[in-house]
C-alpha cells in the first residue's frame, strides 16, 4: 500500500543522521538560534562508533583541538568518557604530537543524545529520511519513510556508511548499516535526481570478543599517560585512566590461514565493488601486500567500563565468518577467544566533494549541505569537524549572513575541506600531518590560539572562554620575554653537561632562552638554572617553550603560506578549454577541466596537477603584453 | 592541439646576409603563404609535400619581391606543432621586411620574442626544461655553452635530479610513515640509513653546485688574472691565445663569433682574461692606487696565470708579484696559480725556481707557441674544476633550484645531527623535495603519500 504523506511541520534546518557529524551540524545550528530538526534511524545509536572505540590519533587529536576551539561539541564529550589518554609521539617534536583517547562508547552516545536532547532550537527524532524535495535549484522539504514532510530551508547530509550500506563477509552480502542497524534507503535516488555524482565507497571493522575468554598473560600491555591531557581547552579537572590496552601480534600459522582462504575473500573474488581506504587495509590485504612482513602488529582496546566487549584493532576483515575464527584462534592468547561480533566490510553511498563549495555546501542545489563520510571522508574526527562547517554555513546562510570558510594555512580543518572540495578523492579520505604544509605552525597545542578568535567570531565561544584563551596567550608572551632577558644561574656542572650534550660552549650570562633552544634542552630540566621562575601551567610553559625552540622554523614556514598567498590570487580564464591544452599532463587536463578553478592557488592543490603543468598555467594568464617576457 | 592565431618573424639575424629565413606557424598559415609565395610546380601550399624546399616566386600583391626556397610543415610535425612554414629570400634589410610586411598584410600578426618555442611548449613538443634549453642555444655566446645546453636537453641533468628526489622521498616517506602512524608498529626511521640518504643527496646536490659554478663559468667566462712584471710578455701570450681560440672555433664548422674582450674558449672551459697592472713598490699615489687594482683584480680571479721573463734576471717586481699572488693563495685557501716561464725561444737567464716554489712551472714561448698547449689545456682544467660539459649546469632557473635545495638540505643535516626533533627534519627533507619539484615537475606531498603506501604496512 502507498504510503500516505503528511505535513508534519515547519523548520528551518535538518540534519540527517546522527553520527559524529550529524551531531556537530545540528548543535552548531541550533546554537546558532536556527530551528533544527535532527533525524537519526536509530536513537540509541547517536554518536556511535562503529569501528574504534577511540578519538583522536595523528592528525585526527589536531582536528578534535581545532573543532574545540572553534566551539565543537567532540573534544568535551570525549573528555567525559575517556578512559585511557595517550598524547602520541612525545619527543618526536610538537607539530607532530596528537592526542588519542580509547572512549566508553556506550557511555559517549548518551552523552551526546543527553547533549542535544537539552539544546534548545533542537528537535532530534528517530526517522528514516527517504527523499529531499527541490525547487529552482533550492531544498524545501524532507519526506520519512512515515509519509512525514517537513519544509526546511537547509539540510545537512549526514548519513555514514548507512546510505545504501551493503555488509559484506566472504560470500554473503546483505543491505545494513553499521552495528546491525538499518541501512539508509532511497535518499541516493533524490541525490542522483538532482544531478549528484554518487560514488561507492567501502570500509571495514575487525571482530568483537570476550575479554573472559582472552589470555591477556601472554600479551604486552600498553599503558595510558602519566601526565594527562585533556582533549578540550575548557576541561579544568583532573582526569586519570581507567583501562589499559594490550598488544598482540599475528603469526605464520595466522597468515597461512589467510593465504589459502584467499579465494573466499570478497576483496580478491571481486565482490566488492567500492574502493577502501589504503590506510586502513584488511588483515588480509596486507599479508598479501606485504608478503615478507612475518607478523603485524594487533591492538586489543576495551569497549567500556561496563562492557567485557574487546576491539581487535588491526584485524579487520572481509573473510567468511568461519575464516575469522580461525584466524582469530591462531592469535596468541586467544585460542579460546569468544567473538560477540564478527569482522565484516560494508559499502556506502556517497557524493563526489568537488561537487561542493568549501562551505560544504552542494554546488547543485542551495541549501544542500554535506559532511562526514557521505563527502568521502573517513573517521569521526574528519566528520564532527565537516559537520561543524557545514552546520554553521547552513546556519549562516538562513540567516543571509557571510560563507564561514576555513583556509589551509588556518589549519587542518581547513586542509580537509580543502583536499576534498578541491581536489577530491579516490578513497575514503583520512586525515595526516602528511597532508599538511604548515604543520609546525599549526600545531594541536596552539589551535586556541588559532581558532578561538573565529569561534567567538562565530558565537559559539562564549566570552569568558575567549578571555581565559587570551589571557593564557598574555601569560606566554610574558614567560617569553623572561626567558629571553633572564640569564641563567651560573653553574658550571650543568653548563658543562648542556655544552656536552649539544655542542657549543656555554658561557656565563647565557640567557635562559639561548639554553632552551639547543637541541633536547627542556623548559622543565631549566629548573635549577632559573631560580626566579614562577609557578605556570604546564599549558602555558609548553607554549612558552615551543615559540622559543621553533622560532626559526616557524618563520620560515610562514613565509611560505605568504609566497603561496601571492601566487594563488592570479586567476583564469573561465572560458578556458584544458583539453585542448597539449602541454598539460592528460590527468591535468582532465581534472581541470572537471573541477575548472578559478586560480592558480586553487589548481596548484589539485591533485594530479604538478608544478610544471602550473608553469604552463602561469603562461596562459600572462598578460600578452608583458614587457618582461623576451624569450 | 590548440590553434593560435597566425604568427610570422624574420628568424635569421638582423642585417645584410646571403640568405633570410621568414618563419610562420598558426591558423590559416598555408592561405597566407600562397598570397605571397607561388611554387615552380604551380601546387597550392596545403597539397605539396611537407619538409620539401620547393623554388618559387615571392610577390607583394602584383609586384614580384624575389625568388626564393620554401618548405612548408604540417601540423603536429612541426617545430610548434601547428601548421608553419620557413620562406628563404635573398637577405638584405630591404627585402626581408618587405616580404615580411607581405605575409602581415596576408593575415599574419608579428610574433613576439620567443613567441615560436612558447608554442612549441604549450603544444607539447617540448617539456618547459626543453624550451628552456632551447632559449640558451639561441643565447648562448660561445660554443661549449651551446653543448652544455644541448645536454642538458638531453635529459641527464633531469634524471640525476629526479634521483636525488627520489632518496630525499624515500627519507620523508619514513618519517611520514612513523610519525602518521605513530601508533601502528611502523619502525621509526633507522638513523644510518637517514644519514645514507642525506648525505648522499646532499653531496651530489654539492656535486651539481659545482656544476653550477662550472656552468656560471660557462655562461660568462672563468676569470683569470695574468701577472708578471712588464715584458715579461703578457701581451704576446694574450694575442697567442686569441690566435690559438681561432683555431679552435675553426673546429665548429660555419660557426664564427666576435671576440668579446678578452674572452676566450680553452678546451675545458671559457676564460676571461684580466690583465693588471703589476705589483711593484711605489711612492706616487696614482701607481698605489694602479697596485691596488692589481690586488682586486687577482681577489676575483678564479686562476692567475703568473709570467716570468726566462730571458732576464729575476727582478725586485718578480718578487713582488710572487708574494702577492702567495698571499692571495694564503688568504683563500686555495688558488690556481700556473707559473710559466716565458721567451724558451731566447737563452735562459733563469728558471726563476726560487719563487712560487710549490708551483709546477710550465717553460713556453709565447712567441712561438712552444709549450703553450699544455699550459692552456692546464688553464681550460683548472676552471672547469674537473667539471664535464655535459655536468655543468647553465640554466640560471635549474642553478637556483639546486641552490636553494643544497642550502636546506644541509641545514637539515645539520638540525639532525644536533638533535632537532623529527617534525622539524621531516619538514626539512619536504622542503627540498618541493624546491627540486620545481625542476622535476612534481609534487612532494603526493608523492610521499603514494611511497608510505607503498613501502609500509600501516593502518589500522
Amino acid at each position: 500500500m502507498a504510503i500516505i504523506k503528511y505535513q508534519a511541520g515547519e523548520y528551518e534546518a535538518a540534519v540527517i543522521g546522527l553520527g559524529h557529524a550529524g551531531i556537530e551540524a545540528a548543535l552548531a545550528l541550533a546554537r546558532l538560534g536556527v530551528e533544527t530538526l535532527a533525524f537519526t534511524i536509530n536513537l540509541d545509536s547517536v554518536g556511535n562508533m562503529p569501528c574504534n572505540p577511540a578519538i583522536g590519533g595523528t592528525a585526527k587529536g589536531h582536528l578534535v583541538r581545532e573543532l574545540d576551539a572553534l566551539g565543537g561539541e567532540m573534544g568535551k564529550a570525549a573528555d567525559d568518557c575517556c578512559i585511557e589518554y595517550r598524547m602520541l609521539n612525545r619527543g618526536k617534536g610538537p607539530a607532530v604530537y596528537s592526542l588519542r583517547g580509547q572512549i566508553d562508547r556506550v557511555k559517549y552516545r548518551e552523552r551526546m543524545k543527553g547533549t542535544l536532547e537539552k539544546e534548545k532550537h533542537l528537535h532530534i527524532v528517530q526517522a528514516e529520511v527517504v527523499s529531499l524535495e527541490t525547487e529552482d535549484g533550492k531544498v524545501t522539504s524532507v519526506t520519512t519513510r512515515a509519509g512525514a514532510v517537513y519544509k526546511v530551508k537547509a539540510c545537512v547530509i549526514c548519513t555514514g556508511t548507512y546510505l545504501e550500506g551493503k555488509v559484506i563477509m566472504g560470500e554473503l552480502s546483505y543491505e545494513s548499516g553499521p552495528d546491525g542497524l538499518f541501512p539508509s534507503r532511497g535518499l541516493s535516488a533524490s541525490l542522483a535526481e538532482t544531478g549528484h555524482t554518487l560514488r561507492r565507497f567501502k570500509t571495514g571493522t575487525p571482530p568483537r570478543i570476550n575479554r573472559n575468554t582472552v589470555d591477556f598473560s601472554r600479551m604486552e600491555v600498553q599503558e595510558g599517560d602519566k601526565d594527562i591531557e585533556p582533549f578540550s581547552f575548557s576541561t579544568t579537572e583532573k582526569k586519570e585512566n581507567k583501562a589499559v590496552c594490550h598488544l598482540v601480534y599475528t603469526n605464520a600459522e595466522t597468515h597461512r590461514i589467510i593465504r589459502e582462504n584467499l579465494d573466499r575473500s570478497p576483496l580478491f573474488s571481486g565482490a566488492i565493488e567500492g574502493i577502501g581506504p589504503r590506510y586502513c587495509p584488511s588483515i588480509e590485504d596486507k599479508v598479501v601486500r606485504f608478503a615478507d612482513k612475518e607478523r603485524h602488529q594487533l591492538f586489543v582496546e576495551p569497549m567500556g567500563l561496563n562492557t567485557d566487549e574487546l576491539y581487535l584493532q588491526g584485524f579487520s576483515s572481509s573473510m567468511p565468518e568461519e575464516i575469522q575464527l580461525r584466524m582469530l584462534h591462531s592469535l596468541e592468547g586467544m585460542e579460546h577467544a569468544h567473538v560477540q561480533r564478527s569482522a565484516y566490510a560494508i559499502e556506502y553511498d556517497c557524493v563526489d566533494p568537488r561537487e561542493l563549495y568549501p562551505t560544504l555546501e552542494s554546488k547543485l542545489i542551495s541549501g544542500l549541505y554535506g559532511a562526514g563520510q557521505f563527502n568521502g571522508s573517513s573517521g569521526y574526527e574528519e566528520a564532527a569537524v565537516q559537520g561543524f562547517v557545514a552546520g554553521v554555513n547552513a546556519a549562516r546562510k538562513i540567516k543571509g549572513q557571510e560563507a564561514f570558510v576555513l583556509l589551509r594555512e588556518d589549519g587542518y580543518i581547513g586542509t580537509l575541506i580543502d583536499d576534498l572540495t578541491d581536489k577530491g578523492t579516490n578513497e575514503p579520505y583520512r586525515m595526516m600531518t602528511s597532508r599538511s604544509e604548515y604543520r609546525l605552525f599549526n600545531r594541536q597545542d596552539n589551535a586556541d590560539q588559532r581558532l578561538m578568535g573565529v569561534g567567538h567570531d562565530l558565537g559559539l565561544v562564549s566570552d569568558e572562554t575567549y578571555e581565559a584563551m587570551l589571557e593564557k596567550y598574555r601569560v606566554v608572551d610574558k614567560e617569553i620575554r623572561r626567558l629571553e632577558t633572564t640569564g641563567a644561574k651560573p653553574d658550571e656542572e650543568i653548563f658543562r653537561d648542556i655544552a656536552e650534550r649539544t655542542g657549543g660552549n656555554v658561557n656565563k650570562g647565557v640567557k635562559l632562552a639561548d639554553l632552551l633552544r639547543r637541541p633536547g634542552i627542556t623548559y622543565e630540566e631549566l629548573a635549577s638554572l632559573d631560580p626566579e621562575r614562577p609557578s605556570l601551567p604546564h599549558a602555558v610553559t609548553e607554549e612558552a617553550e615551543i615559540a622559543i625552540k621553533y622560532d626559526g622554523y616557524i618563520k620560515r614556514e610562514r613565509e611560505k603560506v605568504e609566497k603561496v598567498k601571492r601566487l594563488s590570487i592570479r586567476t583564469l580564464p573561465e572560458d578556458m578549454d584544458y583539453m585542448s591544452v597539449a602541454t598539460l599532463r592528460l590527468e591535468a587536463r582532465q581534472k581541470l577541466q572537471k573541477i575548472r578553478p578559478k586560480t592558480i592557488g586553487e589548481a596548484s592543490r589539485i591533485s594530479g596537477v604538478s608544478p610544471a603543468d602550473i608553469s604552463v598555467l602561469l603562461l596562459y594568464t600572462k598578460e600578452s603584453k608583458d614587457e618582461h617576457y623576451d624569450r | 592541439m590548440m590553434e593560435y592565431d597566425l604568427i610570422a618573424a624574420v628568424a635569421s639575424p638582423e642585417g645584410r646576409g646571403a640568405i633570410s629565413v621568414i618563419r610562420m606557424s598558426g591558423k590559416g598559415c598555408f592561405e597566407a603563404l600562397d598570397k605571397v609565395f607561388f611554387a615552380k610546380n604551380k601546387l597550392p601550399s596545403a597539397e605539396r609535400a611537407p619538409r620539401e624546399m620547393l623554388m618559387g616566386k615571392i610577390y607583394a600583391g602584383e609586384r614580384l619581391l624575389d625568388e626564393g626556397m620554401c618548405a612548408v610543415f604540417r601540423k603536429p610535425a612541426s617545430y610548434t606543432g601547428e601548421d608553419a612554414a620557413e620562406l628563404f629570400c635573398h637577405g638584405g634589410r630591404v627585402v626581408t621586411s618587405e616580404i615580411l610586411s607581405a605575409l602581415l598584410t596576408a593575415g599574419c600578426r608579428l610574433a613576439r620574442g620567443g613567441e615560436f618555442t612558447e608554442r612549441a611548449f604549450l603544444n607539447g613538443k617540448l617539456t618547459l626544461a626543453a624550451a628552456e634549453a632551447v632559449e640558451e642555444i639561441v643565447d648562448a655566446n660561445n660554443p661549449l655553452y651551446v653543448s652544455t645546453a644541448a645536454a642538458n636537453l638531453s635529459g641527464r641533468f633531469g634524471e640525476r635530479i629526479r634521483a636525488i628526489r627520489s632518496d630525499l622521498l624515500d627519507a620523508a616517506a619514513h618519517y611520514a610513515a612513523c610519525l602518521d602512524y605513530a601508533d601502528e608498529g611502523v619502525e621509526p626511521p633507522d638513523p644510518e640509513r637517514i644519514e645514507k640518504l642525506l648525505i648522499g643527496a646532499d653531496k651530489e646536490l654539492k656535486e651539481l653546485r659545482k656544476g653550477c659554478l662550472a656552468g656560471k663559468m660557462i655562461r660568462e667566462g672563468a676569470p683569470v688574472a695574468i701577472v708578471g712584471r712588464t715584458n715579461s710578455g703578457k701581451s704576446t701570450f694574450l694575442n697567442y691565445v686569441l690566435g690559438y681560440e681561432r683555431a679552435i672555433v675553426t673546429e665548429y664548422a660555419g660557426t664564427t663569433r666576435d671576440v668579446i674582450e678578452e674572452s676566450v674558449t680553452l678546451p675545458g672551459g671559457v676564460v676571461r682574461f684580466i690583465d693588471t697592472a703589476g705589483f711593484r713598490e711605489a711612492d706616487d699615489p696614482v701607481e698605489r692606487i694602479g697596485i691596488e687594482k692589481s690586488r682586486e683584480m687577482l681577489s676575483r680571479a678564479e686562476a692567475c696565470v703568473v709570467l716570468f721573463d726566462g730571458s732576464a734576471e729575476m727582478g725586485e717586481e718578480d718578487l713582488l708579484t710572487a708574494r702577492a699572488v702567495e698571499e692571495e693563495k694564503s688568504r683563500r685557501g686555495e688558488l690556481k696559480i700556473l707559473k710559466a716561464v716565458n721567451k724558451t725561444d731566447k737563452e735562459l737567464k733563469n728558471d726563476y725556481a726560487a719563487l712560487l716554489p710549490e708551483e709546477k712551472t710550465y717553460f713556453i714561448s709565447a712567441e712561438t707557441g712552444e709549450g703553450m698547449d699544455e699550459l692552456l689545456h692546464a688553464l681550460g682544467e683548472a676552471v672547469s674544476g674537473g667539471v664535464t660539459d655535459a655536468d655543468a649546469v647553465t640554466n640560471l632557473r635549474h642553478r637556483d633550484v639546486i641552490l636553494r635545495a643544497s642550502e636546506v638540505l644541509s641545514a637539515t643535516e645539520t638540525d639532525r645531527k644536533r638533535g632537532m626533533t623529527d617534525d622539524v627534519i621531516w619538514s626539512g627533507i619536504i622542503s627540498a623535495c618541493e624546491i627540486l619539484g620545481e625542476i622535476t615537475g612534481d609534487t612532494a606531498k603526493e608523492d610521499m603519500i603514494e611511497r608510505i603506501f607503498e613501502n609500509f604496512c600501516v593502518g589500522k
